[in-house]
């Protein structure tokens, strides 16, 4: 949960708030005040934190499509781009694909390895079995490295604060202090590469794919199927691969066009990143 | 200054709502006036809280015709002059984004494990050259046969055109020679057979191809800044890819950049109409 999100659920949330400890002054409306505030409560903590399942709804509720460029539009569904070109419709679809947790998770750099050396094997085995276009794009940023090991510094430090708090209670938990000693371990795991010249990345994943149709249905259709055969596909790297819907459709959709600096991805990216 | 302009967006609409709140709160009796003016301040409340993701979206909503918002009608993008960047017009920046090919021919199955984990770490590696961020990209297309498939229909028209020829010359003259067909037409309708053959096969099934590129930007005030910088940056990224795998990466020009990122040249529209056909076939 970051702060920002929070000052502004806190913010609004207190405005709300103080509409219901005034409802009493509403006379017979004051309990339709007091619901509608309490309301207005929960929709700003969905629009934070659930705000892809909240815009393709509204849309779809109004009706309301969006061109966001010469023969591109998004339809009101919000799952999709559309170009139409000579009477046929190019509909293009975006998954979530954050291969990064798959890797640099381990302890020993030889898991790593093994690791990378199975995910090519996986990655041509899902070219092989795919028939129709998709792109996986990866994101990249090197992270500054003074920060970045002043972070994993204050991880180490809290963590290894956990397990003498543990090793000292009166009841030690052997399974907590395992779990712990193996965070422990990841993290040193981290530092010892950082210290022999390995940059630390920031890196934005996913995977987009494109289908024809004579109509928007008909491409819309097939980009359904492609992107669920996808997921069948890029079920062998063990992630949870799930379809972009709502505001992050537009702005992937940009990133074909130019690449933001960091600070501003982060922000178009938050909740599906 | 978007972040800038909605914060401005989000405090103005958070006093509204309160300075409404404020205002049914003084007013005695009118309960009716209160209620709306109630509703007022939570919908400006809600919309504070849009701000924090949907800023962009206020204008285009707002002057919205027949439920659709323009966000921009405008083309995407532009392509630079020298056509080895496109370029983005945002507000007052113009932004040129280069593209780099990755030519990688390597295949896991010609791979012993060390050395699959070593490419795989190069390729790990390759993402930190740089201290931008980019774009690396694999995309799987559909390659245009059209052109392939035309040239083997043109040698089968020849071939069947020569058997043909051969045929009716020799059956002008075959009314006193033996029935059998000569050598010389069997090899021309074998021939015409292997032509034949080769087109069904080939336009018969889809075929594709593996690409990897990268994607750099660069800001700059003027187009030409932007260009400039963004293809330095892109022969930068280009040399750092280069000497990461072992290959030649070189930039993208205007064909090969418009095949990366327009979906209509990743499908070709020869393998539509067959696959239109094909379906029209399937449906009859």
């Amino acid at each position: 949960m970051d702060t920002e999100s929070l000052v502004y659920i806190a913010i609004t949330g207190l405005v709300a708030l103080m509409l219901i400890m005034t409802s009493a002054g509403y006379g017979p409306f004051a309990l339709v005040i007091a619901v509608l505030a309490a309301i207005a409560i929960l929709v700003n903590i969905m629009i934070n934190y659930v705000d892809f399942i909240v815009f393709p709804f509204v849309t779809r509720l109004l009706g309301i499509s969006f061109v966001v460029g010469n023969r591109y539009t998004i339809p009101k569904t919000q799952d999709s781009v559309i170009k139409y070109v000579n009477g046929i419709y190019y509909a293009t679809g975006y998954l979530t694909g954050n291969l990064y947790n798959y890797v640099f998770s381990s302890q020993q750099e030889q898991d790593d390895r093994t690791a990378f050396a199975g995910a090519m094997d996986k990655w041509e085995r899902i070219v092989m079995n795919v028939d129709f276009p998709f792109k996986f794009n990866v994101i990249a940023m090197s992270e500054n490295v003074q920060k970045y090991r002043e972070e994993l510094d204050g991880q180490r430090g809290y963590i290894e604060f956990q397990i003498s708090r543990e090793m000292n209670s009166t009841n030690p938990n052997q399974m907590s202090i395992g779990e712990l000693e193996r965070r422990l371990g990841i993290i040193q795991a981290k530092m010892d590469r950082v210290a022999t010249g390995e940059r630390p990345m920031n890196v934005m994943m996913y995977i987009e794919s494109t289908a024809v149709g004579v109509s928007e249905k008909e491409a819309s259709d097939r980009l359904a199927n492609q992107l669920s055969q996808l997921q069948t596909v890029f079920n062998a790297f063990d992630l949870s691969i799930m379809r972009v819907t709502g505001r992050e459709v537009y702005f992937l959709n940009r990133l074909n066009y130019m690449i933001p600096n960091w600070a501003e991805l982060n922000k178009m990216f938050q909740s599906q990143k | 200054m978007a972040f800038e302009f909605r914060l401005i967006l989000f405090v103005l609409l958070l006093a509204a709502s309160l300075a409404l709140i404020l205002v049914a709160a003084s007013i005695t009796g009118l309960y009716i006036v209160k209620l709306l003016i109630g509703i007022v301040a939570v919908v400006l409340d809600v919309l504070a809280m849009a701000t924090r993701y949907f800023t962009y979206l206020f204008e285009p909503m707002y002057k919205m015709k027949r439920r659709v918002a323009v966000i921009d009608s405008d083309d995407p993008y532009t392509m630079s002059p020298s056509g080895n960047a496109i370029i983005r017009r945002e507000k007052d920046l113009v932004y040129a984004t280069a593209f780099v090919k990755i030519p990688v021919y390597a295949s896991a199955t010609e791979m012993e494990d060390a050395e699959k984990a070593d490419f795989a770490m190069a390729f790990g590696r390759m993402l930190s050259i740089i201290k931008e961020p980019f774009r690396l990209s694999t995309q799987l297309y559909v390659l245009n046969k059209d052109e392939y498939v035309e040239k083997i229909r043109r040698r089968l028209d020849e071939a069947q055109d020569r058997y043909n020829q051969l045929a009716s010359k020799e059956s002008a003259e075959g009314a006193s020679a033996s029935r059998n067909v000569s050598p010389e037409a069997e090899r021309i309708r074998g021939e015409t057979t292997m032509w034949r053959n080769m087109l069904d096969s080939v336009s018969g099934a889809r075929s594709h191809s593996l690409l990897s590129y990268a994607a750099i930007t660069s800001a700059g005030g003027t187009e030409e800044e932007a260009v400039n910088l963004a293809v330095l940056k892109g022969g930068e990224l280009a040399t750092g890819i280069s000497t990461a795998l072992g290959i030649s990466a070189s930039l993208a020009d205007r064909g090969e950049i418009l095949f990366l990122i327009e979906p209509d040249y990743m499908i070709p529209i020869a393998n539509l109409s067959e696959q239109i056909t094909r379906k029209e076939e399937g449906n009859g």
